[in-house]
C-alpha cells in the first residue's frame, strides 16, 4: 500500500478535524531522508507542489492545510517569497494554510529577514490553524547564530509578540503549542495554553469592538 | 538553473555522504547549514534504531551505538516511507562491521531484536500459520510467530542486557551454540522462547507448510537420540504461540 493509500485509511479510521503537512520534501529516488527538507521557491517547485496537494486532496476528498517549515538556508534560485508561494498554493489548490509562528521567526532570524514581512502576502488567505513552539539557539563554527526548531523549550517572548501580530492579521485562529522534547511540568504547559487563550480572547474582544464601531 | 530533481538528488547525496560542498555550492548556501539537516536526519534515524535495538545499545553503550547507527544509516538508508520498517539489515551489517568484531554475538542479538520488533508490530487478526491435527487435537500457530536460528546464546544475552543485569551478563557462556528461538506477539509486546533442536525442527517444518507427519519426522531427524513426541509435548504444546482445540 502506498503512502497516500495508508494516509487515506488512517483518515477514515480516526476522522481527524484537520489534516496538514509541511511545505517540504523528504524522499528522492526511493530514499527516505527523515527530515523536512527545503525547496527552492521556483515556478517549477510551485507547479510540482500544487500538483501533489491536488493528488492528496483528491485522494482524501477533503482540503488539507499546508504549513510553513523552519528554514536554515535559502536557495539562490528562489524567485518567490515563502508566503507568496503558500498564498499561490492556496489559490491554485484550495488548500488552507497552517501558520507556524515559531517557524516564521526562526526562518527570518536564520536568513536575516524581518519576520513581519512574511504576513502581508497571506492577508485574507485561508489560515485555519496556528502553531507556536520553543526553539534552540546554537552557534555555527563560523560564529553565526542559528535557531533550531526543536520544540524543546517555552515559546520565546519574541514569538509571543509575533503571535499577537499574526492574530491581528488572521484573526483568532485555533492555536496549538508544540512540545516534542524536554517536556516540562504540566503547570508550564497550562501557563502557555492560558497565555495563548488570553491573547485569542483579547483578539475576539478587539474584533467585536471594531464590528460595533463599524 | 538546475531542475528541482537535480537539487533534491544533490541534497540527498550530501545528507547521506556528509560531503555537503557540492550541494551547498549548487544551492548557494554554506555547507554548515546543510549539515543541520544532515544532523537532524542522522539523529532521527539513529533514535529509531535505538528504539528497535535497545539490547544492542545497552551492550555497546549509547555513544558507540550512535556512531555505529550512523555508519549503518549511510550504508543502508531507509528505502520505505514507514520508519517502523527501517533497520532490518542491521544484524547483517553488524556481522561485517569491524569495530564490533570483539562481540561476535552482537549480530545475533540484533537479529533477535528485529524479530521481536516485527512481532510487536504484527497484526492481531491474521490467519493462523499452521493448522494440523495431532490425533484428535487441532494445533494452530499464532500469526505473529517467527523462528530464528542464532549461533550464539543471544536470548540470555538479550534478557540480561535489557535488564541491565551486569552480573548475569558476565556469567553467560558465549561459546557458539545453535539455538532456535521462537518469537511471537503478546498483549504487552513480544515473547521469546528458546527451543531444543527437535522442537525447532518441528515448528520450522510447520511454518514451511508441512503436515503433522512431516513435522514429527523433522523433529526426529534433528535429534536422533531423543524422543520427538516427548520434546513436542514438553516444549511446543504448552507454548504461548500455540492454540489447541478439539478437532471434533
Amino acid at each position: 500500500m502506498d503512502h497516500l493509500a495508508r494516509l487515506k485509511a488512517l483518515a477514515e479510521r480516526i476522522e481527524p478535524g484537520l489534516i496538514s503537512d509541511h511545505l517540504s520534501w523528504s524522499a528522492v529516488d526511493g530514499v527516505y531522508l527523515a527530515d523536512l527538507l527545503p525547496l527552492p521557491y521556483t515556478e517549477e517547485a510551485l507547479a510540482v507542489v500544487a500538483d501533489n496537494i491536488d493528488r492528496v486532496q483528491t485522494a482524501l476528498d477533503r482540503t488539507i492545510l499546508v504549513e510553513n517549515p523552519s528554514t536554515y538556508l535559502a536557495f539562490a534560485a528562489s524567485v518567490i517569497g515563502e508566503s507568496e508561494f503558500l498564498a499561490e498554493l492556496a489559490r491554485r489548490t484550495g488548500c488552507g494554510i497552517l501558520c507556524d509562528v515559531n517557524n516564521i521567526y526562526v526562518s527570518a532570524r536564520n536568513l536575516g529577514t524581518d519576520p513581519h514581512d512574511w504576513f502581508p502576502a497571506l492577508a485574507g488567505a485561508p489560515v485555519a490553524e496556528i502553531h507556536l513552539a520553543g526553539h534552540a539557539v546554537r552557534q555555527l563554527d563560523d560564529g553565526q547564530e542559528i535557531r533550531i526548531d526543536d520544540h524543546g523549550s517555552t515559546v520565546d517572548p519574541a514569538v509571543w509578540a509575533l503571535y499577537a501580530h499574526a492574530l491581528g492579521i488572521f484573526g483568532p485562529v485555533p492555536t496549538l503549542i508544540e512540545w516534542d522534547t524536554s517536556i516540562p511540568d504540566f503547570a508550564v504547559l497550562e501557563d502557555e495554553a492560558a497565555q495563548a487563550q488570553s491573547m485569542l480572547d483579547c483578539q475576539r474582544v478587539t474584533e467585536a469592538g471594531s464590528a460595533r464601531a463599524a | 538553473m538546475p531542475a528541482l530533481r537535480d537539487y533534491q538528488r544533490a541534497f540527498g547525496a550530501a545528507l547521506l555522504s556528509g560531503d555537503t560542498a557540492i550541494a551547498a555550492a549548487m544551492i548557494g548556501a554554506s555547507p554548515e547549514r546543510l549539515s543541520i539537516h544532515r544532523n537532524t536526519m542522522l539523529t532521527a534515524l539513529a533514535n529509531a534504531l535505538a528504539l528497535t535495538y535497545p539490547a544492542v545499545e545497552a551492550l555497546v553503550g549509547p555513544e558507540f551505538f550512535a556512531q555505529t547507527a550512523r555508519a549503518f544509516i549511510q550504508a543502508e538508508p531507509p528505502r520505505a516511507a514507514l520508519l517502523s520498517l527501517y533497520g532490518g539489515g542491521f544484524a547483517d551489517f553488524l556481522a561485517g562491521y569491524a569495530p564490533v568484531g570483539a562481540l561476535p554475538y552482537l549480530s545475533d542479538v540484533a537479529r533477535l531484536e528485529w524479530a521481536v520488533d516485527r512481532a510487536a508490530h504484527a497484526a492481531n487478526d491474521g490467519s493462523p500459520l499452521a493448522d494440523i491435527d495431532l490425533g484428535g487435537t487441532r494445533l494452530t500457530l499464532v500469526p505473529s510467530l517467527s523462528l530464528i536460528e542464532t549461533r550464539y546464546p543471544a536470548e540470555p544475552i538479550w534478557r540480561a542486557a535489557l535488564g541491565a543485569d551486569g552480573d548475569a551478563l558476565s556469567r553467560i557462556d558465549t561459546t557458539p551454540i545453535t539455538a532456535p528461538l521462537a518469537i511471537w506477539r503478546t498483549d504487552d509486546g513480544a515473547s521469546v522462547s528458546a527451543l531444543g533442536a527437535a522442537a525447532g525442527a518441528f515448528l520450522t517444518e510447520l511454518l514451511a507448510g508441512g503436515d503433522a507427519e512431516a513435522a514429527i519426522n523433522a523433529a526426529a531427524s534433528a535429534d536422533p537420540e531423543g524422543d520427538p513426541i516427548a520434546a513436542i509435548t514438553r516444549e511446543v504444546l504448552p507454548a504461548g504461540f500455540v492454540r489447541l482445540s478439539s478437532s471434533n
